[in-house]
């Protein structure tokens, strides 16, 4: 044995001292101390939920877009419930009692011990009356809520809505518990994380009486709410409430956007909804009528929905052709009035020996056959197939066929086709420019968002370049206000050539298809567009910005089934670009003109029609026939239209 | 009945059954209080395998099983393999800095499919296992400055790499080896001079510096005079209160500059400071209240209130003892205390009576990992103690620690066995 064998007494000493040590202090704690006994007694510890005041929206100017307001949710934490009065609880809050008792045992089965939301949002009176009888219902409180509140029921689409967290938001991030509220679209969900601020924590003791007794130790655990921060967009509320007025009625969609900044003026779908819809206790029975309305009115149609550009696609395809050394500015190719296409014909409403200027001007379909074919048969490019990838590839600068990075989720990256698409249908190396003319005038395969034509609009605008487009210019927070930086793309094209098209857009108001839009004393340039639908009208399509020289406004309108571009589309751009300039309308019959006409009538026929046939159906009984709504707008992999499908193009 | 049955059936028989018998109680106990950590009145089924008490009972019966082999097995292989088990956890903590998971900010877990284990826990057991074989070696000594040495790297290397994989508790445990090395001679001042500078520390920052520094005068001079005819004691005495002067600067330094913030956050709370604004103390305060609650006897098997999941976190594992203090009281929790105190009272009865080196040095390893579990987890949940995540030994949920726990005891329980078998020869 090596010794040291009385150490193992010293062990057993330190043993028996902390032993010793732990028994005196669960003496102490346990049978001395009264204080711990009692408080687990007679008190219950309510742990609440401090919500944040969410952050605030703004438009440009500082005016306010969304509020909060606040709102009670009645909580309940079952195991704490004792002789429940069913009857008089529901009569109270004026609530149904059989969904009453699902949302308590759906509590109960959450959690016994936490507190879960049993009533939602209720009114001011039913919470003064709730309040004086609270002690009526022990393991029940109030919980101030702040919801979103809209003065001016603008600019939905933006800004989107709020809906309960679900059970994946919950398994993402930690922050969030059953219902609590979520940023589900728009603005409100792709700032979730700064408009929402950081929720507190307070700890109220509650006697027997379901009374409040003040914070548990002194408010020493609880922590404060922070604050969501405000969003400062570059939206112009004005603008946004006129374009709205403008396009009521009919269905399309208007973006505006700054071209030196890159920010949203403007943005709306029509047709669109009443954001106070979807608020409170109504949003349960308002939603789903929402979203199963023919019309579409949740669909933004100016980011998520895609269709032919028509002739709006000319100056980008000019410009490139251009920058290519493909034609210069005084090429010149004659128009007999069509493209022949072997057997047929792409039709042109314009006959003559035309330049750039006035393929422009008159929207020229033959002009831009010729620069098309030259665009895909360039011999350095070797193939059709290559020179369609170029083509692609050229549109791109543009921010056309990507998504263009604004800050609403859900965009759309429009459809522009490369050379596999046409490869599966044609065979590789077995199709030539000639099989894929419609796409030089816009028509057949390629389909656009909107936003990317009021994009592409900002590019002429700026000469050359765009900024990513957006809403938020900057974060607002305690006093401090943080910019946000958006992107410069560059298209590489000469300046010279942006000016060259920047005249010839102009003349397209002053003395081409663009006349609706013209205003007095003030250099609009602008292109419409005559967009073929299979599905119906012909939809009508304008791209403009104004002034000519440093321009503030660029935009893109989209009025579906409404036929020519300058007849629709045109007028409304020119109201919207002479309101945002000048502040007033020097032509009230154009708007007179825009506001009488309704394009609206087509679906709420159909609508009606449907809503007879589930009265009907009620009546007899019989299970209503799910029907199709087929929409080219919303599918991005639509099948390639019928290439024979060919008609003139303004 | 040939000889080798009756060998086994010795071996078997040898088993200290006080030792068994706490072991089964402490798991009942704690599967018992794991359950009612979890219970609430809508569980329809009695033993729900998705939940915590369920999947504990596995874990129970796989260490049960592997128990069972432990007694079976030639106890001499633990002797033999030990510094091999030893260098294969260290690779192991090594890996697991690399590929480990991270669980509760520790990244100390391996997962290999659906299984994962916490690599500290095989490495509490390789230490002890190569700390009792080394210091057992012949012409081994302690009192050599090489062996010494030696002797804190076999435990200071692992502490450091569970340390890297932050998981402060565990390495704590590391450092209880100590115990080991003090039993074969290692002058005790290695423990008194920490543990007194840890007390120290825990004074700067309960208080502030100036207190401690004039206290630190005080007792200085005091003891001085009380030792002032051995010179040598007065020297160590000396070197101590500079060390001590300067810790309480360092630490006041470390506090205010160095730590992070749940860091300091988790010093304030133990000592109760103001600056635990943002709910930190809360645990301990819940922990208290659910204890206190309690009184003599308890509310009983089922009836807490407080210590259900709403109030005090880390139920069923790190605050396990809430569970029993407020449900069976100052009955249950103390005699849960004094069964801890038993069995590590026996395992140093165990110890004392082995033949060889090794089992001795081994058991007093078992008991040095106990005892510093069962300090740290209880203190921190009666306020004791900083909170220290680490679990109470047998009772706390988690598979890693109870399977680990378990191994290490029957190891123990079976080296001691065949000490007495091969000693009746």
């Amino acid at each position: 044995m090596n010794g040291y064998e009385e150490r193992s007494r010293v062990l057993k000493g330190i043993l028996l001292f902390v032993g010793l040590i732990f028994l005196m202090r669960l003496v102490y704690v346990q049978i001395i101390d009264k204080d711990y006994k009692l408080f687990a007694e007679n008190n219950a510890l309510r742990k609440e939920v401090i919500f944040p005041a969410r952050g605030l929206i703004y438009d440009r100017h500082g005016k306010i877009l969304v509020r909060n307001s606040t709102v009670y949710d009645v909580m309940v934490v079952p195991s704490r419930v004792k002789d429940l009065d069913t009857n008089t609880f529901c009569k109270l809050l004026e609530i149904d009692k059989a969904e009453f008792i699902e949302a308590f045992n759906k509590a109960k089965n959450h959690s016994p011990y936490k507190a879960s939301p049993v009533v939602r949002q209720i009114t001011t009176a039913q919470h003064g009356r709730f309040q004086e009888r609270l002690a009526f219902f022990s393991g029940f409180y109030m919980q101030p809520r702040t919801i979103r509140n809209y003065p001016l029921s603008i600019a939905s689409h933006a800004i989107g809505y709020q809906g309960e967290v679900d059970s994946a938001d919950m398994a993402k991030s930690d922050y969030y518990k059953m219902g609590d509220y979520i940023g589900e679209s728009g603005l409100e969900k792709s700032y979730e994380e700064q408009l929402r601020g950081q929720k507190g924590i307070r700890h109220v003791l509650v006697d027997v009486l379901n009374r409040e007794q003040g914070h548990y130790q002194n408010g020493k655990f609880d922590v404060a709410a922070i604050p969501g921060k405000d969003l400062m967009t570059g939206l112009d509320l004005k603008l946004q409430q006129y374009a709205e007025k403008l396009m009521a009625g009919k269905l399309g969609a208007v973006v505006a956007i700054e071209p030196s900044s890159g920010e949203i003026l403007a943005m709306l779908s029509s047709p669109g909804y009443d954001p106070n819809l979807l608020l409170g206790r109504e949003r349960r029975k308002n939603f789903p009528r929402l979203v199963t309305d023919p019309d579409k009115p949740m669909f933004n149609r100016a980011i998520s929905a895609i269709y032919p550009p028509g002739s709006t696609l000319k100056p980008f395809q000019a410009l490139m052709a251009l920058e290519q050394n493909v034609i210069n500015p005084n090429t010149t190719f004659n128009c007999p009035g069509g493209y022949r296409l072997g057997s047929h014909t792409i039709g042109c409403h314009s006959a003559g020996t035309f330049d750039v200027f006035n393929s422009i001007r008159l929207s020229c379909n033959t002009y831009y056959c010729y620069v098309f074919r030259a665009l895909i048969d360039q011999p350095r490019l070797k193939t059709p197939a290559h020179g369609l990838d170029n083509w692609h590839e050229w549109l791109e600068k543009f921010g056309i066929g990507k998504k263009t990075g604004i800050d609403i989720p859900n965009e759309s990256k429009g459809f522009v086709p490369k050379q596999e698409y046409y490869n599966r249908y044609h065979g590789e190396g077995r199709w030539k420019s000639s099989a894929i003319m419609s796409l030089a005038i816009g028509q057949a395969e390629i389909s656009l968002t909107p936003l990317q034509l009021a994009n592409g609009a900002a590019t002429i605008a700026n000469r050359g370049y765009y900024i990513t487009p957006h809403f938020v210019r900057s974060i607002y927070d305690k006093g401090k206000t943080e910019e946000k930086k958006w992107e410069r793309h560059e298209t590489g094209i000469d300046t010279s050539y942006y000016n060259l098209l920047a005249n010839a857009m102009q003349s397209v108001i002053q003395n081409g298809t663009g006349g609706m839009a013209r205003i007095k004393d003030m250099a609009v340039c602008g292109k419409t567009g005559t967009a073929q639908n299979p599905h119906g009208e012909d939809h009508s399509l304008f791209i403009a910005f104004a002034p000519k020289d440093s321009p503030k406004i660029a935009l893109c309108v989209m009025v579906e089934n409404a036929g020519y571009g300058g007849s629709w589309a045109a007028p409304v751009g020119g109201l919207m670009i002479e309101y945002y300039l000048r502040d007033s309308i020097s032509r009230p019959y154009v708007e007179q003109y825009v506001l009488e006409a309704r394009y609206l009538k087509i679906n709420a026929a159909k609508k009606q029609q449907e809503d007879q046939e589930k009265e009907e159906e009620k009546k007899t009984g019989k299970k209503p026939q799910p029907k199709k709504e087929k929409d080219d707008s919303e599918d991005p992999e639509k099948p390639p239209m019928d290439a024979t499908l060919r008609r003139d193009s303004l | 009945m040939t000889r080798m049955e009756d060998k086994s059936r010795k071996l078997i028989t040898n088993i200290d059954s006080t030792a068994g018998l706490i072991f089964l109680l402490l798991t009942v106990i704690g599967w018992v209080n794991i359950y009612s950590s979890e219970y609430h009145e809508n569980m329809t089924k009695i033993v729900d395998m998705s939940m915590s008490h369920g999947k504990q009972l596995v874990w129970i019966s796989a260490s049960l099983v592997m128990a069972f082999f432990i007694v079976l097995m030639d106890s001499r292989i633990y002797h033999t393999m030990s510094f091999l088990i030893y260098g294969f956890a260290l690779s192991l903590l090594v890996a697991t800095l690399f590929i480990g998971k991270t669980v509760a900010g520790a990244k100390g877990w391996i997962v290999i499919g659906s299984f994962q284990f916490q690599t500290a826990e095989l490495a509490k057991l390789a230490t002890v296992l190569a700390l009792a074989r080394y210091l057992s070696t012949h012409g081994v000594d302690i009192r050599n400055t090489r062996d010494r040495m030696i002797g804190f790297a076999l435990m200071m290397v692992p502490c450091m790499l569970v340390l890297l994989q932050n998981d402060t508790g565990s390495a704590l445990v590391f450092l209880s080896l100590i115990f080991i090395l003090y039993r074969v001679g290692l002058s005790g001042w290695y423990i008194i001079i920490p543990v007194w500078l840890g007390i120290i520390s825990l004074t700067v920052l309960m208080a502030s510096k100036q207190p401690v520094l004039i206290g630190l005068g005080a007792i200085t001079f005091l003891a001085l005079l009380v030792v002032r005819k051995q010179p040598r004691v007065m020297l160590i005495i000396l070197g101590v209160a500079v060390l001590s002067v300067g810790i309480t600067f360092g630490v006041d330094y470390g506090v205010n500059h160095v730590l992070k913030d749940y860091q300091r956050e988790r010093i304030d709370v133990l000592l109760g400071k103001e600056v635990d604004v943002k709910g930190a103390g809360y645990n301990v305060h819940q922990s208290l209240i659910a204890i206190g609650s309690g009184g003599v006897s308890g509310k009983g098997f089922l009836k807490g209130t407080q210590t259900k999941y709403d109030f005090v976190p880390e139920q069923s594992t790190d605050f396990i003892f809430c569970t029993v203090g407020e449900e069976y009281g100052f009955l249950g929790s103390g005699g849960l205390v004094c069964l801890f105190l038993l069995l590590m009272w026996r395992i140093i009865v165990i110890a004392e009576r082995q033949k060889f080196l090794f089992n001795r040095l081994y058991a007093y390893g078992v008991f040095s990992i106990i005892f510093i579990h069962f300090t740290i987890n209880i203190g921190m949940t009666l306020g004791l103690f900083p909170v220290i995540g680490i679990p109470l030994p047998f009772i706390s949920y988690g598979g890693s620690s109870f399977i680990a726990f378990t191994i290490m005891l029957f190891i123990l329980l079976k080296l001691d066995a065949s000490d007495r078998y091969y000693g009746l020869d």
